[in-house]
């Protein structure tokens, strides 16, 4: 049930074997470089390379078809409210004015509006497969120790490793508060009035977060004698070494950083501009 | 030197608060939020309880578990993080949480001031945050156009300062009424008699005492009277020791003195002295007194808190900062030692009852330390679970030569094995501490209200002086002269069964198919007839589907086929509210039901929800809380209660709806003897005046033989047997597939060539006639 959250997939491909310290810095340092460069020819081979990883990792089709659905319709909403409150962006952007359709009135379609926003479409979903392959080849367990391994306190990595942790078990019991209050009489649909609604959402949620306080102190006091936060640091039991591989990964992800970074000064600036 | 550091890194509970508050934020995010007038917009809650953790827990905690929270639900919804909105949750979260010191929620003081400064500043902070910050976020890191950006964030920041402020509010008020209400009223007083004070000497230490208490007393700061008073107890090496009592007797605080917790993570005033394993517990800290006791808690949710067993494991290792390999050994060796090696890379979700205790006897054990702390070890166990923990706890204590202190009220599950000492403790003060054969020959625990095994019972109403009787303390051993002849001439006086004969049948389930949507089949051509005025009991092993059972009746989950009538009425047609007035449910943990502050507005909630007439409400409350005993506390605050009077107190907000019939999930777990009759006796007395139906799901032997007219015990394949109580648990084949255990008795009656049926019956209604009395 854990795994099914993070949708975590034992497999044995490298991308599994990678440490998860290596694999959340790429994920890291890429997502930060994609989002920053407005040069679509490096974010295309960006996008590129990561769908070549997501081929490598062994992800099926099955696993991220839901999620795949949800970005879609996310990103085309986007782009559609973007195209509804400037049409004219990108000629704003990259300063001249191909027209397509439109002449004089508010909603005109330039060649302009359209490379922004295809770059726009691509910054939303580059990161995409970069972040599945984290989530899909990362053990769970793992993560909290390469949190800690990036320098985290482990304080906070391990409370994060609880997060995960107590995620089904605070589900379950929302799931049966909410369905006995439900029984009780409290609605929450459209049909009652907004103050209604609001009042009734923190009755249901109360019994929830009240308990989860008396849990909080009994969940600390199990930590605490099980000598949590004696020391100045700890050591994890699911903590990988770094191998060859993840030496090999990071130095890739810092040259294609600095490409990232050569190309603002190439280009001018973040846009790569094709209309000039 | 030491609390500098302390002072400079989050505390351990603040940790806790951060992963469970992240876990709430992310569960809300993604499913609960109110939909609002505007089509396709919603009111997201986890802001307003996000405003209310911020308060209290600070800014730190707050950041952390609004980007948390928000990173993790947008990484499983959309694949990955939306930067700028993320975090921007985690900084309108430490700005709130920066009026923690100012707000002071702990006093329990919030009045008008307060909550205009809360809403002031999370005002102010969700227009910044949502109309400024995330808006720039969105243009630097998107490139996204201004114009934009901006409407979504005005959309955002009145949207978010409406959950921030009133679900906030709603819930920093009641939290602060419940800190205020919970010291000033006096408590209940009991009229016991005072206790008889043991002639209790300063124990001399020897060289192989382990642990020592000398004139210990102590009194928590939150309470108004000491809960330990004068204690002197001596426990030597290698000693199995069972520490019995009732409720608020004592018996916790007494183990918490052993662990360290108090006065290390419990604060309150302890005079005296305890050693233990040769430390001062005042003296030496938390973390090595816990290289000496391993405590197995008794919720093995809480004491669970790694994402698999091998980790969770090696947790106590991972804080000593040991190597990876040492650790990896040491795994191995204790999951092979407690037969545990194929469950090791599981997460909790999937272990059972029996599994997850074991791990946590070999996350302690793993320490190497000499003494093993359980606090009510049966506690979240089904019977047969119990069984073999009980003799795995015995095992480990011949094995290794431990120390074994048990706390635990469920004196006959216990006593399976042997024990070398039993103290009995009340109000405070150890009120006997003795073998298990000297206790049981006096009458000490009926006195405190505990139970007395059963075959004490049976030996009690054969009227065999227990005086003549050796090997007392295990029902395989006890001898007396004339004993068979005795039991089986008073067997011979049997009564006729006056349990009412039900024969209307009120709620008919025809076959029912059920499965989880990627999960087993549950139930397939399941039938099933309760009758008008039964009491049933509904056993079997966990996962079985015994929740699935009440909740297809309830209607939070719908059968793929076959259909439930009440009373001739297809289910299938009403609501879950529709249903709820004729079919009640009763949580195991009242405090999962609860939500309001006052007793009275709690019971009348689901007539208020329903909109009846005030007097009609009031009429139908205060008979509730008549029958329920609490017409007295009516206007008390429900924190003040205890567990047990919670627990009324969701029976009665049940009872105001007049349902037909009542389902209860685990009534009387968590209660001792005394506690436990008391509500069973409510709940028949409620069952014959006003002949409501009441299903028990329930793991309790006791409570099925001495209260269920009727047990369905559930297996695998639907149902293994519908028969009376002593009935099922005479049948060994269904005894082993539901997981349940035979008493007491049915060893007797075994011994002594008695039908264990009757027999069992009838100590049973001896038993049942005392409590009358």
């Amino acid at each position: 049930m854990n795994n099914q959250l993070f949708g975590y997939d034992p497999q044995d491909t490298w991308l599994h074997r990678l440490g998860g310290a290596t694999k959340l810095l790429a994920f890291i340092g890429l997502s930060i470089i994609a989002m920053a460069s407005y040069d679509t020819r490096f974010t295309i081979v960006i996008m590129l390379l990561t769908l070549f990883l997501f081929k490598q990792a062994q992800i099926s089709w099955h696993q991220i078809s839901l999620v795949v659905k949800v970005i879609i319709v996310f990103s085309l909403l986007n782009l559609v409210t973007v195209y509804l409150f400037a049409p004219e962006y990108g000629v704003h952007i990259y300063g001249t004015r191909h027209l397509i359709l439109g002449n004089h009135g508010y909603f005109t379609l330039t060649q302009e509006q359209l490379f922004y926003e295809f770059n726009l479409a691509l910054k939303y979903i580059v990161t995409v497969p970069l972040a599945l392959i984290f989530l899909i080849t990362t053990n769970p367990s793992e993560f909290a120790a390469s949190l800690n391994r990036l320098g985290l306190s482990y304080r906070i990595s391990y409370a994060i490793a609880l997060a995960l942790r107590y995620i089904p078990d605070v589900q379950t019991t929302y799931l049966q508060i909410s369905l006995a209050q439900q029984a009780r009489g409290y609605e929450l649909s459209k049909k009652a009035k907004l103050t209604t609604r609001l009042k009734g959402a923190t009755q249901v949620l109360m019994p929830l977060i009240f308990s989860s306080l008396e849990r909080i102190d009994t969940i600390s006091q199990a930590m605490e004698l099980r000598r949590f936060g004696g020391k100045q640091k700890r050591t994890w039991y699911m903590d990988r070494k770094l191998s060859k591989a993840d030496y090999a990964t990071i130095v890739v992800v810092v040259l294609i950083i600095i490409i990232g970074i050569l190309l603002f000064k190439v280009n001018a600036g973040r846009f790569f501009n094709p209309f000039k | 030197m030491k609390k500098k550091t302390q002072r400079s890194s989050l505390s351990v509970r603040t940790v806790v608060a951060i992963g469970i508050g992240t876990a709430i934020l992310f569960l809300l995010k993604r499913w609960v939020s109110i939909p609002t007038l505007f089509p396709n917009t919603s009111i997201d809650t986890s802001y307003g309880f996000l405003g209310f953790f911020a308060v209290l827990f600070g800014p730190v905690a707050a950041f952390i578990i609004g980007f948390a929270g928000h990173a993790l639900n947008d990484a499983t919804q959309f694949g990955s993080p939306w930067l700028s909105w993320v975090i921007t949750t985690g900084l309108v979260g430490m700005a709130i949480g920066s009026l923690k010191k100012y707000l002071d929620i702990e006093s329990g003081q919030f009045g008008a001031k307060k909550i205009t400064i809360y809403n002031g500043t999370q005002i102010v902070v969700n227009i910044l945050g949502w109309g400024l910050v995330a808006p720039s976020l969105d243009m630097l890191i998107y490139s996204e156009p201004a114009n934009k950006v901006f409407v979504q964030g005005i959309i955002a920041s009145v949207s978010n300062s409406i959950s921030t402020g009133v679900i906030g509010t709603l819930l920093l008020v009641a939290y602060a009424k419940s800190r205020t209400q919970k010291g000033s009223l006096v408590k209940e007083t009991n009229a016991k008699p005072a206790p008889v004070e043991v002639e209790q000497t300063p124990t001399t230490v020897t060289a192989d005492t382990i642990i020592n208490f000398e004139n210990v007393s102590f009194q928590y700061d939150s309470q108004a009277e000491p809960t330990l008073r004068n204690i002197n107890l001596s426990i030597k090496r290698g000693e199995k020791v069972l520490i019995v009592g009732p409720s608020g007797s004592g018996k916790t605080t007494l183990g918490n003195l052993i662990n360290g917790l108090i006065p290390h993570a419990l604060k309150g005033e302890l005079t005296g002295k305890v050693m233990v394993g040769g430390l001062d517990v005042t003296t030496a800290n938390l973390f090595e007194l816990s290289r000496h006791v391993g405590t197995v808690l008794q919720d093995p949710d809480s004491q669970f808190v790694a994402l698999s067993a091998a980790e969770d494991i090696a947790f106590a290792l991972e804080n000593d900062a040991t190597d990876l390999p040492t650790m990896r050994a040491k795994v191995s060796q204790w999951a092979t030692e407690l037969d545990l090696n194929q469950q090791l890379m599981q997460n909790p979700q999937t272990l059972s009852g029996g599994q997850k205790q074991r791990n946590a006897m070999a996350g302690v054990l793993i320490d190497g330390g000499e003494i093993l702390l359980f606090d009510e070890p049966l506690a979240a166990l089904d019977p047969a679970a119990g069984a073999q923990a009980m003799a795995l706890i015995e095992r480990l204590h011949q094995q290794f030569g431990m120390t074994v202190v048990m706390i635990e009220h469920r004196i006959e599950d216990v006593l399976m094995q042997p024990v070398d000492r039993i103290i009995v403790m009340n109000d405070g003060h150890i009120i006997a501490d003795d073998t298990p054969a000297a206790i049981l020959q006096k009458n000490i625990f009926k006195e405190v209200g505990l139970r007395e095994p059963l075959y004490i019972e049976a030996l009690k109403a054969a009227q065999v002086p227990l005086t003549n009787v050796t090997g007392l303390s295990d029902v395989t051993t006890i001898a007396a002269p004339e004993l068979k002849n005795r039991l089986q001439a008073w067997q011979k006086l049997t009564e006729t069964d006056d349990r009412k004969q039900a024969d209307k049948p009120l709620l008919t389930l025809k076959q029912i198919n059920f499965k989880y949507p990627m999960g087993p089949q549950i139930f397939k051509d399941f039938n099933l007839t309760i009758k008008q005025g039964e009491m049933v009991a509904i056993v079997g092993k966990n996962g079985v589907g015994k929740t699935t059972l009440s909740q297809l009746i309830t209607g939070f989950v719908t059968p793929n086929a076959g259909t439930i009538t009440l009373d001739g009425i297809d289910l299938a047609t009403l609501s879950v509210k529709e249903r709820a007035d004729k079919i009640g449910y009763v949580m195991q943990d009242p405090n999962h039901m609860i939500s309001k502050v006052m007793i009275r507005d709690e019971v009348a909630l689901g007539l208020v929800l329903r909109g009846l007439a005030p007097a009609e409400i009031d009429r139908r409350v205060d008979e509730a809380l008549k029958i329920c005993g609490l017409y007295g506390f009516r206007n008390w605050p429900i924190s003040a209660l205890s567990f047990g009077q919670k627990k009324r107190v969701t029976i009665a907000s049940i009872l105001v709806l007049e349902p037909q019939i009542i389902i209860l999930d685990e009534p009387t777990a968590g209660q001792d003897w005394a506690h436990y009759t008391e509500m069973m006796q409510f709940l028949k007395h409620l069952n014959t005046s006003t002949g409501v139906t009441l299903l028990f799901i329930t793991h309790d032997m006791h409570l099925m033989l001495e209260y269920a007219h009727r047990t369905v015990a559930l297996g695998p394949n639907g149902i293994l047997a519908d028969n009376t109580p002593a009935a099922i648990l005479a049948d060994e084949a269904v005894v082993t597939a539901a997981s349940l255990a035979q008493t007491s008795l049915y060893k007797l009656a075994h011994r002594f060539d008695l039908d264990p049926i009757s027999f069992t019956e009838q100590v049973i209604k001896y038993e049942m006639r005392g409590q009358h009395e």
